[in-house]
């Protein structure tokens, strides 16, 4: 696995063949660094909200009703240099401005800047190669002050891997429950497939 | 798409809003500016019900949908051809314009 | 007691409407002017005698509580960004006054587009000497096509209607080419036949072909811009409706957005342009420019439009690509289900339009500064 650094970034960025890495819109050059490039802020959020429930639930009870995961979260939108504050202790999903389309030889690690680690914003995904979407952040607040932060502004950014043996993100085995996706989404976790084999388990024993 | 066209509320509101007004309170307040509004749309729709090609890019909004309300109407048209100066509208006709603007909504 | 209330009212809505951290700065100019309006109607009418006509005082309270209903919609935090964008790029070229759209999101599966009454303008101007210097237009779109491009090719049905009503375009029509004159419009009596017919049976007939001329005309209008997936859509949406008081049948539809957008002669589109040509507005022509899709949407990435040409194109290219895409997945598409392929194809023409606007917003920015 090797690190891309920046004249290889700018190379496959420059590349317009169909397999190439995919990165739009690109407002500044200056968002290339050396190992990395730094992602903005997207303009969708899903803001968790209390709810009367006790708990989320990633598996349902067969037989009882359950509160779908959609609903502990709020649905917002803004435009780019609209403010958004994030509460101390708050989960937000969002996404990056920018569209990735990752070939099916690199993968992308994404972590916070240091300028919004400092403030106590907690980023950090991994994009699968072969990923399309605008990159989905989850983002924490882990201090205790309120931080404001502006949609458009370079809060993470990607370190992308060319790994040795390509992988085929999407094919004919595996659902992906993000593919392709523009706007944040929520967890699928209830979507997992050995969940019902768990829960089978959990009444067996 | 199924829906039909909106009724949107008609140009004519404000005519009929007016008219309301000469029909029964004459003296009250209309500025000379909306007095030389509400002339310039039965001139306007007096033009065009005689001849639409006088339909023009500035003719009020007004001035056509009244026009093709009145142009079956005769003696409505002969009243509003004579309208030089809003002193000229006359309270019985205000009121019989009105009553045949009865289906429109303001 | 009761109109003096209703303004205060409706100011105290205003004031708070103005104040909602997610309102859009747009609308201020538009809060502050009808703001203006209402104080000055409430000195006016707090002098005695009143200093303003009571008639005309409520006239213009009821037309500042309507424009006041859908603003409120426009506080929402889930305004589709991208179809009002293309919606007022498509509206600034048939008006010269400022569009100000506000969005309400609804639950019916219903489009609306309803402009300012004309008269309220004209009052205020006249009466309290407050301009309103733009043309609030209200759109309204069921709340699960808030993400779906696609599905909202009804708006450009609708803005047509827009276009027609604050224009008058079709009302000029009927007094350019009286029902009587023509030309014929299918399934309808021909102009001879309603010639000849009785006073009232000939008003019935009037209004009907009046209705039928506004859809037409509408149906002209998305065309101009959204190309063959202004009937694409009509096709999935109803089929085959028949003729009614107030539609002609979907097939005649069919039929004349099929010669206006392969550019062959038809009589009612003469019509329309003559009464387009009469009111100083531009002629119904093709508005977009067509962008190819397959290589982006077709490899999962959205596409780059180069100009408001290209983003109209966008949803024809959209809707295609979505049809083909349906029935005939290539090798990437076959693996998502028709739930993904639907979800993927909206949300890629929604990510193309917004790519561009932030685009033109950035460099914007950057010249500004």
């Amino acid at each position: 696995m090797r690190l891309l650094s920046r004249p290889e970034l700018i190379a496959t960025l420059q590349d317009t063949s169909p397999e190439s890495l995919f990165l739009d819109p690109l407002l500044d050059q200056a968002q290339i660094g050396a190992v990395s490039i730094d992602l903005r802020l997207g303009y969708d959020f899903l803001v968790s909200v209390l709810t009367r429930r006790p708990a989320i639930e990633t598996h349902p009870v067969e037989g009882v009703k359950r509160r779908g995961v959609q609903s502990y979260f709020q649905e917002t939108r803004r435009r780019l240099g609209d403010r958004f504050v994030l509460y101390p202790h708050q989960v937000v999903l969002s996404t990056t401005v920018e569209y990735l389309a990752l070939p099916v030889n690199i993968m992308a690690e994404i972590m916070v800047r240091s300028s919004y680690g400092r403030l106590g914003i907690g980023i950090s995904t991994t994009m699968q190669p072969g990923w399309r979407g605008t990159v989905p952040l989850e983002i924490f607040n882990h201090g205790n002050t309120p931080v404001e932060m502006v949609v458009g502004s370079c809060v993470c950014q990607a370190h992308l891997y060319e790994i040795d043996t390509p992988v085929s993100y999407i094919d004919g085995t595996a659902s992906r429950k993000y593919f392709g996706t523009v706007r944040p989404t929520v967890s699928k976790a209830d979507h997992d497939t050995e969940l019902p084999v768990l829960s089978r388990m959990g009444r067996m024993s | 798409m199924l829906a039909a066209a909106p009724n949107r509320d008609s140009a004519l509101g404000l005519l009929q809003v007016v008219l309301r007004s000469v029909e029964t309170h004459p003296a009250v307040q209309i500025s000379n500016a909306l007095k030389d509004h509400v002339v310039l749309v039965l001139q306007s729709a007096s033009q065009i019900t005689s001849n639409p090609a006088n339909i023009r890019p500035e003719t009020p909004a007004e001035a056509i949908e009244l026009a093709l309300h009145i142009r079956g109407h005769q003696s409505l048209t002969d009243e509003i051809a004579h309208i030089q100066a809003f002193e000229n509208i006359r309270s019985d006709f205000a009121k019989e314009l009105l009553k045949s603007l009865q289906s429109i909504a303001a | 007691m009761l109109l003096k209330s209703n303004l205060r009212l409706l100011l105290a809505q205003l004031n708070e409407l103005g104040e909602t951290p997610y309102f859009s700065s747009e609308l201020d100019t538009l809060i502050n002017e009808l703001q203006d309006v209402l104080k000055r109607l409430l000195k006016k009418l707090e002098s005695t005698p009143p200093a303003i006509n009571i008639d005309i005082a409520t006239y213009l309270a009821t037309h500042v509580w309507k424009l006041t209903q859908f603003l409120t919609g426009s506080t929402t935090k889930q305004i589709p960004y991208e179809v009002v964008f293309a919606i007022e790029r498509a509206a600034s070229e048939w008006t010269t006054k400022k569009s100000v759209i506000t969005t309400a999101i609804i639950q019916e599966a219903n489009f609306f587009y309803i402009g300012g009454n004309p008269g309220f303008f004209e009052l205020a101007k006249t009466e309290l000497g407050v301009d309103i210097g733009s043309q609030p237009v209200q759109i309204a779109l069921p709340f699960i096509y808030r993400h779906k491009p696609l599905f909202c090719i009804p708006l450009f049905h609708e803005l047509g209607h827009y276009v027609d009503s604050s224009n008058d375009v079709i009302k000029a029509s009927m007094l350019i080419s009286p029902e009587d004159v023509g030309p014929d419009l299918p399934g309808l009596p021909t102009s001879i036949e309603i010639g000849k017919m009785a006073v009232e049976e000939r008003e019935l007939w009037k209004q009907t072909i009046q209705k039928h001329r506004q859809e037409y005309f509408a149906d002209l209008f998305s065309a101009a811009y959204m190309g063959s997936a202004a009937k694409g859509f009509l096709q999935e949406f109803c089929p085959d409706e028949p003729i009614s008081t107030t539609h002609p049948a979907t097939t005649s539809r069919f039929s004349l957005m099929d010669d206006f957008v392969s550019e062959r002669s038809n009589a009612i589109l003469e019509l329309f342009q003559n009464a387009l040509t009469a009111r100083g507005l531009p002629r119904l022509s093709k508005r977009y420019s067509a962008i190819a899709v397959q290589g982006t949407f077709g490899n999962v990435r959205p596409a780059i439009p180069q100009n408001d040409l290209e983003v109209f194109g966008l949803f024809e290219a959209g809707w295609q690509f979505l049809c083909d895409a349906w029935d005939t997945p290539n090798e990437l598409w076959q693996n998502l289900s028709e739930d993904q392929r639907e979800r993927i194809a909206n949300d890629l023409t929604e990510k193309s339009i917004r790519n561009r606007m932030i685009l033109d917003g950035w460099n914007a920015a950057i010249i500004a500064s």
